[in-house]
């Protein structure tokens, strides 16, 4: 690296430690959060739409959207499929677009008068990136140390020997999910109902997807209690293929730098 | 004012905004020092499950269980894998699905991460789960420090 930063997790070298070990490194991306919000939902028309939140962020973003009163992550995308996305019909859902976080179209009335937690994440859920790949290989188990380096915003007296990791915006205590790959990709009968990405890490990476409009004007919420495809990785690449039925979609994806195959 | 550090991308100034890190803005993280782990990879072996009228068609086993000692209600992320054909579920495992289903998935609550084996007919059908789901399943979990809902909201979530 010519110019930059970099920092390991704990207890690892920096020349050591594996991309998915680096707390930092200023030449790829990490899954940031730009906002996070508890909302009192109310009454939801059955249709039309109804805003849950204005981020203005003037790109299409990754979120969630986790029901705190049904205990659940809501992840509508109401879709009929065909065999070719010419016949996928989107019916509405919980959506995101450059401006704004929505429910539009079909409405699921059942969400009227709840709580949620809303997360909108800094990263374009329409963008083609694609991380540099530095060292995915050998691998050592992360190890405690007395030596980090720590970042917060709190400005108590003792913000910095606060023991919860969430108080920090870095820790070398803690790992945090670099991104190795963001992208779209389409499936239907014309792709053999499956979608093919390279991600040449060497080993299955762990993943999130999202429903989104084939023309990328809006995304669905990202799911991580149940992604509707299954991932057949490989050292290189990552095949999606339908998890209860052939799968017929469009779709954003991210790839993280972190092995699905090792906790380190 | 501000307080905090910023990076910028290369070749570019501090100037113009475009940071490859500021520290202003968080990100999702996983504790690595944790007991018990909050970041671990385990096999679990599910039992044979029979969902029938007697039971209310539903049957749910515990896997696996873990302590989280946060705060609040951690978001989650986990990864199933069936390690002899390289599949990689996020967040549920199917061994069976249909007009009943036969999977594996995950609970956190105030207190406790739990892998669930469930064999549910949804209160209509009956299903014995297949011989699979007495097998090996890989899984990778991450107990992130980033909450889903504050630890006065007690039930469980799945």
């Amino acid at each position: 690296m010519a110019n930059g930063v970099e920092i390991s997790q704990q207890g690892i070298g920096v020349d050591q430690a594996l991309d998915s070990q680096k707390v930092l490194d200023t030449r790829w991306r990490y899954f940031e959060i730009y906002k996070e919000i508890e909302i009192s939902i109310g009454d939801i028309p059955s249709g039309g739409s109804y805003t849950l939140y204005e981020h203005n962020l003037g790109f299409v973003p990754f979120f969630e959207c986790y029901n705190i009163t049904q205990n659940a992550y809501m992840s509508d995308f109401v879709n009929f499929n065909g065999p070719s996305l010419a016949q996928w019909t989107i019916l509405g859902g919980l959506v995101a677009d450059n401006k704004k976080i929505y429910f539009w179209g079909t409405l699921d009335g059942s969400y009227s008068n709840t709580k949620v937690l809303l997360r909108v994440y800094n990263v374009n859920a329409m963008d083609e990136y694609t991380a540099p790949i530095v060292a995915v290989g050998p691998k050592q188990i992360s190890k405690t140390s007395s030596y980090g380096a720590k970042v917060t915003n709190r400005q108590e007296a003792d913000a910095l020997r606060d023991p919860e990791l969430s108080h920090f915006t870095m820790n070398t205590k803690g790992k945090a999910l670099a991104l190795q790959k963001v992208g779209t990709v389409l499936s239907d009968v014309t792709t053999g109902y499956q979608a093919t990405i390279d991600h040449n890490l060497g080993s299955p990476p762990i993943y999130l997807m999202a429903y989104m409009k084939p023309d990328k004007s809006f995304i669905g919420a990202l799911n991580p209690s149940f992604v509707p495809v299954i991932g057949i990785s490989t050292n290189t690449t990552m095949k999606f293929n339908g998890a209860q039925a052939a799968l017929i979609g469009a779709f954003s994806y991210v790839i993280f730098k972190e092995f699905a195959d090792f906790a380190i | 004012m501000k307080y905090g550090i910023v990076t910028t991308k290369e070749n570019e100034t501090a100037d113009n905004g475009r940071f490859a890190f500021d520290s202003s803005i968080p990100r999702l993280q996983v504790a690595v020092d944790k007991d018990p782990k909050h970041l671990d990879r385990i096999r679990v072996l599910g039992n044979n499950q029979d969902a029938n009228a007697g039971n209310g068609y539903y049957i749910e086993e515990t896997l696996f269980s873990a302590k989280h000692g946060l705060p609040y209600i951690p978001k989650v992320l986990v990864y199933f894998n069936n390690i002899f054909n390289n599949i990689y579920n996020v967040g549920r495992y199917y061994y069976t699905f249909g007009a009943a289903d036969d999977y594996l998935t995950y609970r956190v609550d105030a207190d406790s991460f739990k892998i669930v084996h469930i064999t549910t007919g949804y209160g209509l059908f009956p299903l014995t789960s297949s011989a699979q789901s007495a097998g090996l399943i890989q899984i990778k979990y991450m107990i992130l420090s980033n909450p889903v809902a504050a630890i006065t909201d007690t039930a469980s979530h799945a």
